[in-house]
Formats: C-alpha cells, structure tokens, sequence
C-alpha cells in the first residue's frame, strides 16, 4: 500500500526535527550575535539567507526557531490531547451527570474566540513559552474530547466491552485497556492538524509580540522584525514564512495519510 | 438449583419529542421466572424481540432489571464476576481488535489471579488446545481469525476464569453449517469436562433439543410454555410452540 501523503509528511517533519535537535552544531552563526558590519545582506554564500537589521544570520535564527515552534507544537497539542482524552473518556464512558458537566464545559470553551481568550491570558501573564504552551493546550482540548467521547459511546456497547465487564474488569481497565486504544486514531489524525494549528497560533501571538519574547527566535517573531523592513529586505519575510509552510503542509501531509489509514 | 430468577421484569422508557417525554413503556421481560438446575442446560427458546439476550445480560448483572431478583446458590457461585460467564452472538463484536490473543485470554486470569505469572503461558496454550485451537496463535490479532476460530477464542477466555456457569447467548447462530455442528459438539464436551451449567439461548429448536435438558419458550417478553426437553418437542401444549416447531421442520 503506497501512501504518499503520509510518507512524504514524515519526511518532512523528520528532517525539521533532526534540524532543530542539531541546531546548535548545524546552524553557521549564533542566532543572537550582533554584527554592526553586515546589516540587512541579501542571500549571499556567506549568509545564507541573508541576515536582519542588526546584522544577524537569519538562516541560523530559522533554525533555532524551528525547534521553538515544534517543541510548542507538540507540547501544546500533547496537553490538549492528554486532557481532551481523560475527560472525553469519562463523559463518554459515565455518560448522564458526568456527560453533561464535562459536554456543557466544552460547549462554553468552545464559544469563546479561543485566539481573543489567548490574548488576554497572556497579557496578564508574562508571555513565556512554558505560558504560550499551556495556554494553547488548556484551550484546545475541546475536539480531542468530543472525538473521543463519540467513539467510546459507540464501542461502550459492543459485545466486546460487555464481556470484558462479564470478565469482572474494572472500569479503570475497561477504559484503559479496552476503549481508549480503540478510539484514539481519530485523535490521533486530529492532533497531528491540532500541532499545525498551535504552530501557527504560536506564530500569530509572536507577531502581535506577545508570544515568544526576543532575543528567544521563533518565526514569529522574526517575522515582526521583517515588517520594519519590508520595503527593502524581503527575505526577512519570505524564509520564515516559507518555513511556517513547509511545517504546516509536513503536518496537515501526515494527518492526511493518517486518516487513509484509519479510514 | 444454582439460579433462580424470581419475577424478573425489565422496562425500556419509550421516549418521544424533543423533550424526549416518556410516552410509554416497552416491556422486554415482564415478570419472568425459573430456575436452573446444577450440571443441566437450560434452553431458552424464542423469536427475536422476545427478551432473550435481555434475559441473559440481566442475568448476569450487565443491565440491571426493573423489578425482580436473581439468586445465585453460594455453594457454586462464590465469586460472581470470576464464576459466571457468557458468550456472544457476535464472535466478530467480542473480542478487542487491538489486543493479541494471548493478552485476550489471560486477563480473566490476571483480573481473578487464577495462575501465578510463570504458569500463565501454559495455561493458555492449554486453554486454546481445550477449544480446538493450536498453541502458537499466541502474538496474532483477531482480526487474522474466521467466525469460528473467534468464537473458540471467546470460549477460551470464558474458560480461564475457571466458571461453573456459562450463559451461551446464540453462541453458534451467526456461524455457518459444518462451524455450527462442530461447536455444539465442543460445548456439550466442555460442560462434561469442566463440570459446567448453561443456558443455552437459541431461535433454533433443533439445536436446542439436541442440547438441552430443560426447555423454556419465550414469546413477547413472557415464558409461555416450560418443561423437559423431550415433552416440550412431542406435546407442546401452546399453539406458539407449536408453530415454532412447525417451522423448524
């Protein structure tokens, strides 16, 4: 079975993550050194892709900020899934009161502009990545639950669940060991969008500046920086901005063939 | 006696609306009661629709009832949960598609801690012999196996709580022919070898003579007409019986 999407996605984000995992070794300059000598140089041999307006390797800050954006990436949507997982599981799975308080709370969650919601926490709190990733996965465990949630209403009542409780297993087990395997491919497929989504919300909070704090790259914020500039140094926009691409596409590539697979 | 049911009823809410207001009641079982005699088979025989599976899942407590009450005589039935089993209609339904064969089978005996950890793996390659099935099927999936091999494979964790009551509820009834002659064979050689007590669920009167030894037939959530097996087939009293029996032939 050939299935491209999946395999080129992989690709994709395997090669970013070896990049952002080596970044120190593989990136040709310090991301933060300062050359008042080399302002604003277009792609050249020497630098890659340039550098910005206090003269600093921006191929070098690509890289760094790729290991921001993943890591908030998967964090984020790892907190979201883990929650959206445990509460989706005992609503599905207890159903009655215990439905409707957890359904009822994710209804309300999800009225709220999550992006607005984000903003004003984050304006409260001081803008730290640990912040920014708790932020995005305490407000994106909505879906993962409801996902789960649908699964184990339907897989509840298979033959199979009831002679796991004729067994005598606990329902501690029969979740566990029985329903949640069985219900998280879906979550799975939506995780994989969900961890596009957080980068690029990542991003969006960076540009308004209150997401990744400099001198910390990400591509965010790099691309706040390239707005000052954007008359005269276009690469400053264009190779963050084709990174963010790239990830996203490598992303929405394995959610795709994910779903193929699971049908 | 090891069970009795004593006027056991069980009633589904017919709801109706958008405010889902109960418009009515659907009577699955209404008052029904018997008991089972230690080391017999009780046949259930009846239509669908006629409250059988209700009947065994309230039997073993994986709905609960209306009204009623089920008790279990201690001297068999100590420890409900590891002494009380069931099979299923649907053996493509009743196994977990993500577990492998060995972990399906040994987690009665996990749960109740039948057998120590060293002995585990011997207990179920004997478990699986037991139910005509070959040892080395331990790592694969249920999903590599026809309805048959499933329906041995659920027999085989029924088997490894060490029950003394199995409810078998159309256990053969999805399956085809030649499957079906086999695996009533097996459960007749099971319940001499293992000292076992069932109830035997069936639409299928043949199947229900064969192995039974107590009858009882069930029409719209009622017993209408109880008995040996061979007075039930050579003088049904009701005429619903009698209908059945016709068109068995």
């Amino acid at each position: 079975m050939k299935n491209t999407y999946l395999i080129t996605g992989i690709a994709i984000i395997s090669i970013l993550s070896v990049i952002a995992l080596l970044a120190p070794w593989i990136s040709p300059y310090d991301p933060a050194m300062i050359a008042q000598d080399s302002l604003l140089i277009p792609p050249s041999a020497k630098h890659w892709m340039g550098t910005d307006s206090l003269g600093r390797d921006l191929l070098s800050r690509i890289i760094y900020g790729c290991r921001i954006s993943l890591i908030i990436g998967v964090i984020a949507v790892g907190i979201a899934v883990f929650l959206g997982v445990i509460l989706g599981s005992l609503s599905g799975f207890y159903g009655r009161f215990m439905d409707t308080l957890i359904m009822r709370f994710a209804d309300i969650m999800l009225c709220f502009p999550t992006f607005f919601l984000i903003l004003a926490v984050v304006a409260f709190l001081e803008p730290s990545i640990i912040n920014i990733m708790v932020i995005i996965g305490l407000t994106s465990w909505m879906g993962p639950a409801r996902l789960i949630r649908s699964e184990i209403l339907s897989l509840k009542e298979r033959e199979f669940i009831q002679a796991e409780k004729a067994i005598g297993a606990s329902s501690a087990r029969i979740i566990m060991r029985h329903l949640i395997p069985n219900a998280i491919g879906p979550v799975l497929v939506n995780a994989t969008l969900g961890i596009a989504g957080a980068i690029l919300l990542e991003t969006g909070l960076s540009f308004l500046g209150l997401g990744v704090q400099p001198p910390i790259p990400s591509w965010g914020n790099i691309l706040i920086e390239a707005k000052s500039t954007l008359g005269i140094a276009w690469w400053i926009t264009v190779f963050p901005g084709l990174a963010i691409l790239v990830t996203i596409l490598g992303f929405n590539f394995i959610a795709e063939g994910l779903k193929k697979i699971i049908g | 006696m090891i069970l009795n049911v004593i006027r056991i009823s069980k009633y589904f809410p017919i709801e109706q609306g958008i405010f889902r207001r109960e418009a009515g009641m659907l009577k699955a079982l209404d008052e029904v009661s018997f008991s089972v005699a230690e080391f017999t088979t009780l046949g259930i025989v009846g239509e669908s629709g006629s409250g059988k599976t209700t009947l065994a899942k309230i039997i073993l407590d994986l709905i609960p009832a209306t009204t009623g009450e089920i008790f279990f005589s201690e001297d068999f039935i100590r420890n409900f949960r590891k002494d009380t089993q069931i099979i299923f209609q649907n053996p493509y339904n009743s196994l977990n598609p993500k577990m492998r064969i060995f972990d399906i089978i040994c987690e009665p005996m996990i749960i109740h801690k039948i057998v120590d950890r060293k002995h585990i793996r011997d207990k179920v390659v004997n478990l699986l012999e037991t139910v005509g099935l070959s040892g080395d099927i331990l790592t694969r999936y249920p999903h590599e196996f026809s309805g048959g091999q499933r329906q041995r494979i659920c027999i085989a964790r029924a088997l490894a709580s060490e029950p003394k009551f199995i409810v078998l509820d159309e256990p053969i009834s999805s399956l085809d022919l030649t499957v079906q002659a086999k695996l009533l064979d097996l459960f007749i050689e099971l319940k001499q070898k293992f000292n076992l007590t069932y109830i035997f669920i069936s639409h299928n009167l043949g199947v229900i003579k064969y192995i039974s030894d107590a009858v009882i037939v069930m029409q719209n959530g009622r017993i209408i007409e109880r008995g040996k097996v061979g007075d039930i087939f050579n003088q049904p009293s009701e005429q619903y019986t009698k209908k059945l029996l016709e068109a068995a032939r």
